[in-house]
């Protein structure tokens, strides 16, 4: 008889250690938001559910990047439960359209712009984003989800997620631009 | 072959990228865990649990599937190498797909039992040389070792495969050692309280035979492990 073991402790055990390691951290950010214990443990609950596939992603030893991650996700999680409970919801993505002479010439200053600057002003500029269009950018680009990754987890359209990964570009140029004239 | 301008947006994208990372960093130290003790209800832990033994299901599932699949390869070696005369032979054929139906089930003991043949194969390990009468009791696997344990009667022997960087030992106490060869690769035979044992490694692998059959035998099986 051959008997096949099945070794699957650690990775089974991987998604209680990062529950038990940052469920008070991601508490505070959805009570933040819900202002409901109740809710604030929904938000926890679903955000688990939500990133099981992409717990890969995520490096299970205590820093910053594993934080951000769980904490962005957490936020954005508590904010969908909050417009679903919400009756009238402000519509955060109502942007105008960029087109696509907008969108080249945004690439093209944020060229010219980054060429300029150092490091650390790009990251401030970067961090000073609206939380709205900062997590997706980073979970884009530091986190490497996809488009529809971030959707899933956020609740939210995969052209909702262009629109803001287009406009936290934007951003960036605006902010800049701004430190520019400084 | 990237042109001037898909080069520099390219070089544009990783400094973003990289200062994203940054900010990212930045953020993710300045997130400090609330001072307060939070309690947290029970329908929330249950939950939780739930989630968790959920997910150990899922996880066991993919484990399963991914060594069901394994074994499906390990059968089709077998087929291969086995020939013409696994479909000559009735009682050969009826074993084969016995085992093939067994894959699919959920928590199935593989079966290769009362072969009566002479080889066996794992993956990309092949046992060309089984002595006549034995049979394979036990096997099984752990991330770094696959042990194969075979009998006849009292006589048995068992054969350890592990990865070159993990730690594999011989009771040579009281024992005799001498050198031996396996296709080339320098071995060590030892014989200890009626067991004799040979260990080798090819660089990639560590083999290791134990048992109560005769030198010449366990020399033979080792000769004809091939990968």
């Amino acid at each position: 008889m051959i008997y096949i073991v099945i070794e699957n402790q650690q990775d089974s055990l991987k998604v209680e250690r990062l529950y038990f390691g940052y469920r008070k951290l991601m508490y505070k950010e959805a009570y933040d938001i819900l202002r409901d214990w109740h809710l604030a443990e929904d938000a926890i609950s679903e955000s688990f559910i939500r990133i099981i596939n992409n717990l890969h992603k995520i490096n299970e030893s205590d820093c910053p990047r594993t934080r951000s991650f769980l904490v962005i996700t957490c936020r954005n999680v508590a904010k969908d439960i909050y417009k679903k409970k919400s009756p009238v919801n402000e519509d955060e993505d109502a942007i105008t359209n960029l087109s696509f002479e907008d969108i080249n010439k945004v690439s093209d200053t944020l060229e010219i712009l980054i060429k300029k600057e150092t490091m650390e002003h790009i990251a401030m500029a970067i961090e000073s984003l609206e939380p709205i269009y900062r997590d997706v950018f980073l979970l884009r680009r530091v986190h490497g989800l996809s488009r529809e990754e971030i959707a899933s987890i956020f609740g939210i359209t995969v052209e909702t997620v262009k629109k803001r990964l287009t406009r936290a570009k934007l951003k960036i140029v605006t902010a800049l631009e701004k430190e520019k004239v400084r | 072959m990237m042109n001037d301008k898909q080069s520099l947006d390219k070089t544009t994208d990783d400094i973003l990228t990289y200062a994203a990372m940054l900010a990212d960093r930045e953020i993710g130290e300045k997130l400090d865990e609330p001072d307060e003790e939070i309690v947290f209800s029970k329908e929330h832990e249950d939950k939780m649990k739930r989630l968790f033994r959920k997910e150990w299901r899922k996880q066991s599932a993919k484990i399963f599937s991914k060594y069901a699949q394994r074994a499906a390869c390990v059968l089709l070696v077998v087929i291969i190498g086995s020939g013409v005369a696994i479909y000559s032979v009735e009682a050969w054929r009826i074993k084969f797909l016995n085992f093939v139906l067994e894959i699919g089930q959920p928590n199935t003991d593989f079966n290769f039992s009362d072969n009566g043949g002479s080889s066996y194969s794992d993956d990309d390990i092949t046992l060309e040389y089984v002595p006549m009468g034995f049979e394979m009791t036990d096997s099984y696997s752990t991330r770094q070792k696959v042990f194969l344990t075979f009998t006849s009667g009292e006589k048995y022997f068992q054969i350890v495969i592990s990865d070159i960087n993990s730690n594999s030992s011989i009771d040579t106490e009281n024992g005799t050692i001498e050198k031996a060869d396996v296709n080339g690769y320098e071995a060590v035979y030892t014989t200890n309280k009626n067991i004799n044992a040979l260990i080798w490694h090819n660089n990639e692998l560590v083999f290791r035979i134990a048992g109560n059959i005769p030198k010449e035998e366990i020399l033979k099986i080792a000769e004809n492990i091939k990968k």
